[in-house]
């Protein structure tokens, strides 16, 4: 007769493990039992899989990134360096957590001078681009209180000046429809055309126009009717020779009598700059 | 753990922190104990003309045992804004086994001293016009100028001798500088790759805000977005106000006559025609009880009360003296 209230968990127990299965020493837990796959994504936690670095693996000479050397830094390198910055402190971090919990203090060490430093290139990171979105925002306010005066100095200068066809006249022109239109140098193919860059077309092709109407004689083309005719203007160089032809070409569209009204111009231009980048891959 | 949820010694008053710092010296042995005196981090030297001596400089003591004696700096102590020195005093100092040197077999090691900046004078080497070279210890250095140091590679203050501005002491050389697996070469981190270009693209992704760089979950509101105007916040706020017009200059002087032209002193002729009335109108008056009441209200009422009192208090006083008078004279009588 048992002595216990309880039986059923002893009888159990007796049942559990059949007589037939020999008992064997038992396996000690080990690390070397432990696979840990190659690419596991929490390796990233670690220095060339090392539980902790040295200190001297840790010793750094340099400092950290100015806010001045950043500011001369593309988006891509500053998420690049950021993205390098927050690896390397996840591991500093995961480092000095071991230390603090063995009662260890890294705070002397290097470990938490290089983490100090990395840090402060990222919130620097984060300055930088703070900045450029102000800058940004301000041109923008500042543009639509001053812009069109702007724009009509621009024009002001540039038919007054004495020869236009030079690179520096170029590169102004490049930079202008960049600046404020965002019209960009090379087009990529997936280019959405929308109402600025319209208007931009407007006013280049219209600035040939009136730069070099008079010098080749084809004052009686104007006024210019509509998108299209400006658009031809803006494609060709704005040189004389360049508006000569985009005139012969206007002259051919104008026997068609269509005049493209001001609700379809984006689509039209889009049209047109799909049909030049088409074009261009032909070649 | 969060520092949050710790007691951090630089949130404390200055008593509370020199009286902590003091029990946790206390509480050591003498061999643990720290040497110099706690310095809280915003008063550390971080500069060089904080410091006015850098590693490498030779210094002259001016106090304690070394007092005469000339020396190296070989390092600094930011903790304590002390500097260590070649020829300084030791002190026996125990090492945890962890944190023993590659030749170290004994807990205790002879540590230097370190020593105040100010308890040493820099030596500076100067050349005769002969050739012939000699030292001189500047009492004092101040610091006029920049100069970008290619060794240190930043801008450093020329130092120069107090009242002999025109004796420059240069800076130490530093030991040549490395590079790390952590560092970036020059031309790497001068490049640019960044031009403004367009007031309407910018390289960023379209969803960038700046809002998406802070922690979302912060408490804290941000630093810039001020839910509260101080005094100074309105005053800078506030614009001027508009100058006056001539119109209501105009209205400001009439108000200013019609002030100035009100009466405030009653005169003699005015004082004399009231009164005048008022006695002609108490004199008409037949009602016994009315003038009782007038007799008692005027001036002369209270005269004669207190003309009456004074002649009571005579009497009684009178009164007081013949019966005491009286009382003399009874008991001289009784006594005999």
């Amino acid at each position: 007769m048992s002595r216990h209230f309880h039986t059923t968990a002893l009888v159990a127990a007796r049942k559990r493990i059949p007589p037939t299965v020999k008992l064997r020493p038992p396996i000690l837990p080990t690390i070397n039992n432990i696979t840990v796959k190659e690419d596991h994504p929490l390796w990233q936690f670690f220095h060339d899989k090392k539980f902790v670095r040295d200190q001297s693996e840790v010793a750094f000479t340099g400092r950290a990134w100015s806010v001045q050397e950043l500011r001369r830094k593309s988006w891509e390198d500053l998420h690049g360096l950021w993205h390098v910055c927050l690896k390397e402190r996840n591991k500093l971090e995961r480092e000095i957590h071991i230390f603090r919990q063995q009662g260890d203090n890294p705070v002397g060490g290097d470990y938490q001078k290089l983490n100090e430093e990395i840090h402060k290139s990222m919130w620097r990171i984060k300055q930088v681009l703070t900045e450029r979105d102000h800058a940004l925002k301000n041109a923008q306010k500042e543009f639509k209180v001053n812009g069109d005066q702007y724009l009509q100095e621009f024009r002001e200068k540039y038919l007054t000046a004495e020869n236009v066809e030079t690179d520096e006249w170029y590169d102004k022109l490049e930079r202008l429809q960049q600046a404020i239109f965002g019209i960009p140098e090379l087009l990529d193919a997936d280019f959405k055309v929308d109402l600025r860059f319209v208007e931009g077309v407007k006013y280049i092709g219209q600035l040939k126009f009136d730069r070099f109407a008079e010098q080749i004689g084809r004052t009686e083309l104007a006024p210019l009717r509509d998108v299209a005719e400006l658009y031809t203007l803006f494609e060709e160089s704005a040189s004389a020779e360049g508006v000569a032809e985009a005139c012969a070409k206007i002259e051919e569209y104008r026997e068609n009598d269509i005049v493209i009204p001001a609700s379809k111009e984006v689509k039209v231009v889009q049209g047109f700059v799909e049909d030049k980048l088409e074009s261009l891959e032909a070649e | 753990m969060s520092k949050r949820y710790t007691g951090v010694l630089e949130r404390l008053p200055q008593h509370f922190r020199d009286f902590f710092m003091r029990r946790a010296d206390q509480s050591q042995i003498p061999a643990f104990r720290s040497q110099g005196k706690y310095i809280p981090e915003e008063k550390r030297y971080t500069r060089p003309e904080q410091w006015k001596v850098l590693e490498g400089d030779r210094v002259m003591f001016v106090k304690g045992p070394n007092k005469g004696k000339i020396g190296k700096v070989l390092g600094l102590q930011p903790f304590t804004n002390s500097i260590y020195t070649d020829i300084a005093e030791t002190e026996p100092l125990a090492v945890p086994r962890q944190l023993w040197q590659e030749d170290q077999n004994e807990y205790l090691i002879d540590y230097p001293k370190t020593v105040s900046p100010d308890d040493v004078r820099v030596v500076a080497t100067l050349v005769r016009e002969d050739g012939t070279e000699y030292d001189i210890a500047a009492e004092d250095v101040i610091f006029k100028g920049k100069y970008f140091d290619e060794d240190y590679k930043k801008m450093m203050p020329i130092r120069r001798v107090k009242y002999h501005e025109h004796i420059i002491i240069p800076w130490p050389r530093p030991d040549p500088a490395e590079d790390c697996v952590f560092s970036t070469p020059p031309e790497v981190a001068e490049e640019r790759s960044h031009v403004e270009n367009s007031i309407l693209q910018f390289e960023q992704p379209a969803d960038f805000t700046i809002q998406s760089l802070r922690d979302p979950i912060m408490k804290r509101p941000y630093k810039w977005d001020k839910q509260v105007l101080k005094k100074g916040d309105i005053t800078k706020l506030t614009a001027p106000g508009i100058p006056y017009s001539e119109t209501k200059k105009a209205m400001f002087e009439e108000r200013r006559q019609i002030r100035e032209s009100q009466i405030t002193e009653m005169s003699a002729e005015v004082m004399e025609f009231i009164g005048s009335r008022v006695a002609e109108h108490l004199n008409n008056v037949t009602d016994p009880n009315f003038k009782q009441y007038v007799d008692k209200v005027s001036g002369q009422y209270r005269k004669q009360k207190l003309a009456r009192r004074e002649k009571e208090k005579q009497l009684l006083d009178l009164q007081i003296k013949e019966a005491e008078k009286r009382n003399k004279r009874v008991t001289r009588a009784s006594a005999q």
